[in-house]
């Protein structure tokens, strides 16, 4: 009977004390913290990409630390923020170099605190670097192909670049002269800043009107298209974008072909790749993501 | 009012329901509270991690910002130029004005200063003490470093008005050679700060929102005064990304932490206030129940009372029976239960009057009976002895007739005075008709005939004393006619299992049973006849009640038959009155 009483009061007591309770949450620290330092953010590509890897370290619970330079000229700027980056202590560093042959210094360092790196959009020539990013060698065949097949033998092209010791640039151009029509002239080839006025200026400065026009990325391109038009020079523009970005360009009609890569993928991806690789303590393969080109009969624009 | 079992019923059933109410006023402001809390602690972990994202984003702009400044070509030109001159105020002036312009980043009151470690010189791109000699140091901790270069420097910004406090980034400026020749720090200001991130969270009444260094100093808040000090009352270790937990103070201390520059943001929240609104509904709701349960009470006396009056009519008439007052009766009217069990207790009350009534009639007249019994010991007595003197004189005068008839009826007179018991056996008692018989052969002439047919089992069967000497006599009165010389009497017995039956029959006149109880009949006729069927009735009802009957059939020119239908009986207790009392 005393028990019963006791096993009553105790359930009583228990029945009263379900409603009370002190506060107490706590969230912790992300498992694995990831420092990506990319070579710019000034274009739709790099704006997607950045917006990837925010998404996949948002998904996945990764405390991610998202830096680029000014342009992708700014070696400088990017050395002392990788620096930075292994310096605060990340688990793992994915890098898109602006001097694919300087890399060699950020894995040593890497290495010595145990951070794993990895590269994305642009290889380590000078390293062997697990690499997440789009297959250059690729678009530099669907260039050629291009030119190709709307240029006549004899025309000239111009190839308008980004930096010179950056592996998307080295690769693309490597098969872009492989594929090319040999009766097809490279006119002239341009290293400079991916920006718009560079682009203006690299076509301005033509004394020749150049058939075909191949540019780095879009930014570029229009400003190689304004020059273009300024001169009245009819001229095939392609250009590389991400593919949102590339779809409306065509419609809109301000390029005549468009190689598009998924920036939100690839950088989506590449954190996804970069959690697989923290989880399983082993270097991940390259993985390479496809192109496409597009033109405006593709997407069935006018 | 008596703590009676309905006042305790009552006060039971209240506490009970009293309890109830209670717990579940209490279970569900606990449980309201405790949601109220949790939603209110994520409500404040999501407006907190907004707030320090945003905080992040300023701190990695201007992380970003420093560095892309101290790589430009045009700072880099700038300090070139102004070492190259003649490093007047003008000069200075200029390098000011080219700090403002390489300044893109513009939120919170941001600025951005450079120094000249070789000169002891500061420039600011503000206004305000643009230019400044200054050691290494003195004004802006140039070379202070954080183990995370993303951690942000808090300072009181001595380039600015004294008072004003920073975050800061700073950047050393290397030469082509890679030397330092400057430093770079990019600041915003805290007050700006403040009201641009926590002013509009601390407009919530007992809220207080700050901003924490990694090492918990406050580095952004209301109170400036409190700025650079440490948070008192903090007893949990604010750590992990976010952290709620309850201070000795009964203050819950949120804190979120940014992910990038690693300050964080705390709130300082008084639940109290947060809660007040629904402790003062239950407070409301109590005041209110409490009232409602007056008024159940009232209702509940008025009810219990409504339900208790046939109760206690019923109690009250019972008391009344009990104390012998058999008249009493309950008013009850009503169709329900009550009115059913109040109508079955009059019912019982009238039964139980009617056998009183009853039980007392049969005292009276037993005790009557027993008077006469009395009495009938003691005149038949002298009577005896005189009637046996005479019978002795008659056999001294050899009239022997005269004696037997006096024999026959002296033996009449001690059968009817019995003494001995109310039962005799059959052959007792046809001894006694035999006598009775032996008198009024005399009386008429012997002009009747009696047979009897006695079948010798019944002759042992007790039957009440002078049972057939009544049927016998009005055998005899109503049935010999002394003109007639075949008068006839005929009395038989016989058994039918445990009945006993017995028959007197003439073959006189007959007459009407109805009539002969009737008023306008002959007055001696009625009264002998009345008397005798009277007397032998009420005696079987008496000694047999309803198990023992007789039946009288007459039919002019034909005769009479009586026939006695009784329980055989041998024992001469067993129907006696004293035993049928004793076992009543």
């Amino acid at each position: 009977m005393r028990q019963q009483r006791i096993a009553g009061a105790l359930a009583l007591l228990a029945l009263f004390l379900s409603g009370c309770g002190s506060i107490e949450m706590h969230r912790d620290q992300p498992a694995y913290s990831v420092g990506v330092v990319l070579k710019a953010g000034n274009s739709p590509y790099w704006r997607d990409m950045a917006s990837g890897i925010e998404q996949a370290a948002a998904d996945h619970g990764i405390d991610m630390t998202l830096l680029y330079p000014k342009g992708e000229q700014e070696e400088a700027e990017q050395e002392r923020m990788i620096s930075d980056v292994l310096d605060s202590g990340v688990d793992l560093l994915m890098v898109a170099p602006c001097n694919s042959y300087d890399t060699k210094w950020f894995i040593q360092k890497a290495e010595k605190q145990g951070t794993r790196v990895l590269t994305v959009d642009t290889r380590a020539m000078d390293a062997e670097l697990p690499y997440i990013g789009s297959d250059n060698t690729l678009f530099g065949k669907l260039a050629a192909d291009y030119f190709n097949e709307q240029l006549e033998p004899g025309d000239s092209i111009l190839l308008l670049y980004g930096p010179e010791n950056q592996s998307s640039i080295i690769e693309r151009d490597q098969t872009l002269r492989e594929y090319l029509n040999p009766k097809i002239t490279i006119q002239g080839v341009r290293h400079t800043e991916l920006s718009e006025q560079n682009g203006y200026a690299a076509v301005h400065e033509l004394e020749e009107p150049v058939d075909g026009i191949y540019c780095q990325n879009v930014v570029l391109g229009r400003g190689a298209v304004e020059a273009l038009m300024e001169k009245g020079w009819e001229s095939k523009v392609i250009s590389v974008d991400t593919r949102s970005d590339a779809v409306q360009i065509l419609k809109d009609g301000a390029m005549d072909a468009m190689i598009a890569q998924d920036g939100f993928e690839i950088g989506y991806q590449s954190v996804e790749i970069a959690l697989e690789t923290l989880q399983s303590g082993e270097e991940p393969k390259d993985v390479l993501f496809d192109g496409e080109l597009l033109t405006s009969q593709s997407i069935g624009g006018d | 009012m008596k703590f009676g079992f309905r006042f305790r019923m009552m006060m039971a059933m209240l506490l009970v329901a009293g309890a109830c109410v209670l717990s579940v006023a209490w279970i569900s402001y606990s449980d309201s509270k405790s949601m109220i809390e949790q939603n209110y602690v994520q409500s404040l972990d999501e407006t907190m991690t907004l707030q320090m994202n945003a905080f992040d984003d300023t701190m990695k702009e201007m992380y970003q910002t420093v560095q892309h400044i101290c790589g430009t070509q045009e700072l880099a030109d700038c300090i070139d130029v102004y070492l190259a001159g003649e490093q007047t105020y003008e000069d200075g002036t200029a390098v000011t004005r080219e700090l403002s312009e390489l300044l893109t980043f513009n939120r919170w009151g941001s600025a951005l200063y450079l120094y000249l470690p070789q000169l002891g010189k500061a420039f600011s791109s503000e206004e305000y003490y643009a230019v400044r000699d200054s050691e290494k140091g003195s004004v802006i901790p140039w070379e202070e470093e954080n183990d995370n270069p993303f951690i942000p420097l808090y300072f009181t910004n001595r380039m600015a008005r004294s008072s004003q406090r920073v975050f800061a980034y700073t950047q050393p400026v290397l030469s082509k050679s890679g030397e330092i020749m400057a430093f770079l720090c990019i600041t915003v200001d805290e007050r700006q700060l403040y009201y641009g991130l926590l002013d509009e969270l601390n407009g919530s009444d007992g809220e207080n929102y700050m901003i924490l260094s990694e090492d918990g100093m406050i580095c952004s808040g209301e109170d400036t005064a409190l700025l650079g000090t440490r948070i008192q009352g903090l007893s949990g270790q604010q750590n992990g990304r976010m952290n709620a937990d309850m201070a000795e103070n009964g203050l819950l201390y949120t804190s979120v932490e940014a992910p990038f520059s690693h300050y964080r943001m705390l709130c300082q929240s008084d639940l109290s206030m947060l809660t007040k609104d629904i402790r003062e509904h239950v407070i409301y709701l109590l005041l209110l129940v409490s009232l409602v349960f007056m008024v159940l009470i009232f209702i509940a006396k008025i009810l219990s009372n409504q339900l208790y009056r046939p109760i206690q009519e019923l109690t009250e008439a019972m008391d009344d029976v009990g104390g012998g007052d058999f008249t009493a009766r309950v008013s009850g009217q009503d169709a329900d239960e009550f009115g059913v069990v109040l109508a079955h207790f009059n019912e019982m009350v009238s039964r139980m009057d009617g056998l009183m009534d009853q039980v007392v009639q049969e005292r009276t007249e037993k005790r009557e009976a027993e008077i006469n019994a009395l009495q009938y010991q003691i005149r038949p007595h002298f009577m005896y002895n005189t009637l046996n003197s005479i019978r002795f004189a008659a056999t001294l005068q050899r009239n022997h007739k005269l004696a037997e008839l006096l024999g026959d009826f002296i033996a009449l007179l001690e059968a009817s005075s019995q003494r001995k018991g109310a039962f005799l056996t059959l052959s007792e008692e046809l001894k006694l008709v035999k006598s009775y018989l032996s008198l009024q052969a005399f009386r008429y002439f012997d002009c009747f005939e009696t047979t009897f047919a006695i079948a010798p089992e019944t002759e042992n069967c007790y039957v009440p004393c002078l049972l057939l000497q009544p049927m016998v006599e009005n055998a005899v009165f109503h049935g010999i006619d002394p003109k007639r010389n075949d008068n006839r009497l005929t009395i038989t017995s016989w058994l039918e299992g445990d009945r006993l039956h017995i028959t007197v029959a003439d073959n006189g006149d007959g007459f009407d049973v109805e009539r002969a109880s009737q008023p306008d009949q002959d007055e001696d006729k009625r009264r002998l006849t009345g008397i005798g069927l009277q007397n032998v009735e009420q005696r079987m009802k008496l000694y047999y009640g309803d198990a023992a009957y007789f039946t009288i059939r007459s039919e002019a020119g034909v005769g009479t038959r009586v026939e006695f239908c009784l329980p055989v009986s041998h024992d001469p207790e067993e129907y006696s009155i004293r035993k049928s009392g004793t076992a009543g």
